[in-house]
């Protein structure tokens, strides 16, 4: 079996995947902000898993939630696929830009938002502290705990924040990371990367040629997550 | 109101508990995990209040529920098969709790004589005292309201220590208004046969003129020229049931089998008021349209008339339409998905809001894969 073959992107390959293939779980959600956040990941996925060729029997499901732009309506899906689980799914990550907050902020005000929303109804959804990854700043692990009638249900909610923040952005976003790996001269002063960066294709074809050391440099955030995944689903 | 169902050793179910119960329930799930069983289970247990099927012709609830499946044998020769790994030394135990509070305690045993309805209920120590007066804990004895008389386990026999009259009253005073809910509880499946609409149902229809009812349904999805449906004479001096179009009639059995189950199940459910309606994937046979047009009229029959549905179905577009129309009415859904573990056969249920749904079909995710997280 291919080391990509356990890779499954929910909208366009689920149905098939998971009806022909007989796939028997998810292990990780991943959910990005919007579709290109999940590509460049995915595409760092890949080049990860071809760094070490082995299949990991680990399956890895993307998505996003394009158009979605308003942190309580992501809240509400969030919530929603942690509530519907019942134990295959040990992780669930989301990939959010920093934007014009710090990350200490962003990572709050989305576990706030949760709270008071699993809160709010008769949901018993419990999330911890957010931990800062030891090594790398802009990670961060909820432990979340799903109260059942039985048994209790952990779920690790993973949090990456994109951004640069060695640059003086006023939006930071995942483009921010696209710009270091693609080496692109920032010379004057600009709100969001993203206008650098119109074509996302660039910065997958980049990821795809450079070396893998190069890629974790400029993506440590997400190199690091898949890094925590391998540890905590093996 | 159902509220919660508790089902043990019934079918492939060694054990379910299905909680917060609304007025649309749906159930979905892989095949063989026992979302008809749960239907069934409540079908047998309105038995209770009622042994008769209202709609099909001298039928016995609890012997439809053997036949329908396979048509090999009945209740007296084929009933071990609803009985959990065919354990008939274990009892089939049902417990209803309604929403005024009140819990029916049900159960069937293998060994006692063949009645029209073989659900006792459990006359608790709480009533038996009430009864005899005396400060001693009696046993419990099982009660059966159709036939009147008070089972013993213990003995495996009738008792005669207790008047079942005296029973009979205070089940009366306690459950007045859930054996009237559950007594007439319908079960639409697509077995209804011809001859049923034909003799038992149409009759009521037409006395009460609900024809135009149905007569528009069918008008606006199935057969746009249709003006009238009339009993029309047959060559073997009976009636048969027929669509009278401009130029010509056609029987009710010439039709496809979309138009006609809609037409039976909208019959059926249009003379059923205050109770359960159990309806069994009631996407087969059906275009979307059809099945958006039939759904629509039974969620708004079952607002106007007081039913409580409870729906399996293995289509995510019945799903998409019911939660829409629901919102439209103002009616209250839920999503079971129902999962059984093959190492206990304990049956499970995860709880979606439609809401819920909808959030997992933007990430993807179909709810009918839910096992998959």
């Amino acid at each position: 079996m291919s080391v990509y073959e356990n890779i499954i992107q929910l909208r366009e390959t689920l149905f098939t995947e998971a009806i022909l293939r007989k796939i028997p779980r998810l292990d990780v959600v991943i959910i990005g902000e919007g579709r290109n956040d999940i590509e460049v990941v995915k595409k760092i996925h890949r080049k990860l898993l071809g760094e070490t060729k082995k299949s990991d029997n680990v399956f890895i499901a993307y998505t996003d939630v394009e158009g979605v732009n308003n942190i309580p309506s992501m809240v509400s899906i969030f919530l929603s696929i942690i509530k519907s689980s019942r134990g295959n799914l040990k992780s669930f990550v989301t990939i959010i830009d920093a934007d014009t907050y710090s990350v200490d902020e962003r990572v709050q005000s989305l576990v706030d938002s949760l709270r008071s929303r699993s809160e709010a109804g008769d949901l018993k959804i419990y999330f911890k502290d957010p931990l800062r990854d030891e090594r790398c700043s802009q990670v961060f692990i909820v432990e979340t705990i799903l109260r059942m009638k039985k048994e209790d249900r952990k779920i690790y909610l993973i949090i990456g924040v994109n951004g640069d923040f060695t640059r003086s952005y006023k939006r930071r976003c995942l483009e921010d990371h696209c710009i270091k790996l693609m080496n692109i001269i920032v010379d004057k002063e600009i709100e969001c990367s993203k206008q650098l960066v119109p074509n996302i294709e660039n910065c997958l074809s980049h990821i795809d040629k450079e070396n893998i050391g190069k890629i974790c440099e400029a993506f440590d955030h997400i190199c690091r997550i898949f890094q925590i995944l391998f540890e905590k689903v093996n | 109101m159902l509220k919660s169902l508790y089902i043990r050793n019934f079918r492939g179910i060694k054990e379910a508990e299905i909680e917060e119960l609304i007025d649309v329930n749906i159930f979905i799930g892989r095949n063989g995990v026992g979302k008809s069983s749960i239907l069934e289970a409540i079908y047998l247990a309105s038995s209770w209040a009622e042994p008769m099927d209202p709609i099909r012709e001298k039928v016995l609830k609890a012997n439809y529920i053997i036949t329908r499946r396979s048509g090999r044998g009945n209740w007296d020769t084929y009933r071990d098969v609803i009985w959990y790994a065919k354990d008939v030394k274990k009892d089939i135990e049902l417990i209803l709790r309604f929403a005024s509070s009140k819990e029916l305690r049900l159960k069937t045993f293998y060994e006692t004589p063949t009645l029209r309805s073989p659900v006792w209920f459990e006359a608790s120590k709480e009533i038996l005292s009430e009864i005899s007066g005396s400060k001693e804990t009696p046993k419990i004895l099982y009660y059966t309201l159709d036939t009147n008389v008070l089972w013993d386990p213990e003995i495996k026999g009738y008792s005669t220590s207790v008047s079942p009259n005296v029973v009979r009253e205070k089940v009366f005073e306690r459950f007045r208004e859930e054996i009237e809910f559950l007594r007439n509880t319908i079960f639409l499946d697509n077995k209804i046969s011809v001859k049923d609409v034909e003799e038992r149902i149409w009759q009521k229809i037409l006395d009460n003129r609900l024809d135009k009812v149905i007569t528009n349904l069918v008008k606006e999805e199935y057969e746009p020229n249709v003006e009238n449906i009339i009993f029309k004479p047959t060559k073997l001096g009976k009636y048969a049931l027929a669509l009278a179009l401009p130029k010509t009639t056609i029987e009710i059995d010439a039709l496809g089998d979309g138009v006609r189950n809609a037409i039976f199940y909208a019959s059926a459910l249009s003379l059923a008021e205050n109770t359960i309606a159990l309806i069994e994937d009631p996407e087969v046979h059906q275009h979307p349209g059809g099945m958006a047009t039939l759904m629509r009229f039974i969620l708004r029959t079952s607002k106007e008339r007081r039913l409580q549905l409870f729906i399996t179905t293995q289509s995510i577009e019945l799903i998409n339409i019911v939660r829409r129309i629901c919102e439209d009415l103002g009616l209250r859904l839920r999503i079971f998905f129902v999962e059984k573990d093959y190492s206990t056969d304990i049956v499970s249920i995860r709880i979606l809001e439609s809401i819920d749904v909808e959030h997992l079909q933007k990430l993807g995710l179909d709810p009918r894969l839910l096992y998959l997280i």
